[in-house]
């Protein structure tokens, strides 16, 4: 059967809600997160393989630029990923549910996930 | 969850119980990694090969940083799947993308494995 149904795929006509963004947020930054992990378990493996493998990680986790915009957008998931994460699990326990509310928190969510990982980026700059 | 999205032996071995539910589990123990590291960070005064390997040394500690890096597969596994089902609408391409990620993630287990039981690949160097 085919659908008549007018589709709109302009995406710049649809405004995206606060509870809306802190979910897709919670999802890319998930993703980040898996796609980076490669470097945190290869590293953590090698890093205690000798002391010439030690220095080199441990360069690149400290000087490199490259792994500096790295280190900023892990810093940001982790963080956005638990507090946003901690908000998904009070919502399926029933807190915070009422749309009001959860607005509300939606915007606590990424207020606080910047600032937080902003304290953290000046901290290991 | 639809019926029949995601059918593959991860979960069949669990048994029929939602996914979601272990999702969020998993994500409770997650916390403690977040708090595990945080607490380690806090103490580090000086970065070495020598204190990194006396730390890692001891199996407990190697222990408990592959347990709580297989928890993290284990979560982060449920929601890639959810993720590459939902975007990714290319059949061809969407096996493609979960058999890479699957064995982008199956290559960091066997490290860790190796890690965990102090294979040493690269002694020479």
């Amino acid at each position: 059967m085919e659908n008549k149904r007018p589709k709109n795929l302009n995406l710049f006509t649809i405004r995206l809600p606060f509870p809306a963004m802190v979910s897709i947020l919670h999802r890319i930054s998930g993703v980040i997160l898996f796609i980076l992990m490669p470097l945190l378990t290869i590293a953590l493996y090698f890093s205690v393989q000798s002391e010439s493998f030690f220095l080199h990680i441990y360069q690149f986790f400290y000087d490199s630029t490259l792994f500096k915009a790295f280190k900023l957008i892990m810093i940001w998931g982790i963080i956005h990923h638990l507090i946003a994460g901690t908000r998904h699990i009070l919502l399926d326990l029933h807190f915070g549910i009422d749309l009001i509310i959860a607005r509300f928190t939606s915007k606590i969510v990424l207020l606080l996930s910047f600032l937080i990982s902003f304290i953290v980026w000046v901290w290991v700059w | 969850m639809g019926l029949g999205m995601v059918k593959n032996p991860f979960f069949n071995i669990f048994g029929g119980m939602t996914q979601w539910l272990y999702q969020r589990f998993s994500a409770l123990v997650l916390y403690f990694f977040v708090a595990y590291l945080l607490y380690h960070w806090l103490q580090i005064e000086e970065v070495s090969y020598a204190s990194w390997t006396l730390f890692f040394g001891n199996f407990l500690n190697r222990f408990t940083v592959v347990f709580l890096f297989l928890v993290t597969f284990f979560h982060a596994w449920i929601g890639v799947q959810h993720v590459i089902e939902d975007y990714i609408k290319n059949p061809l391409l969407n096996r493609l993308v979960y058999y890479l990620l699957l064995f982008s993630m199956i290559l960091q287990i066997i490290f860790l494995f190796l890690f965990l039981i102090g294979i040493k690949f690269y002694a020479a160097f």
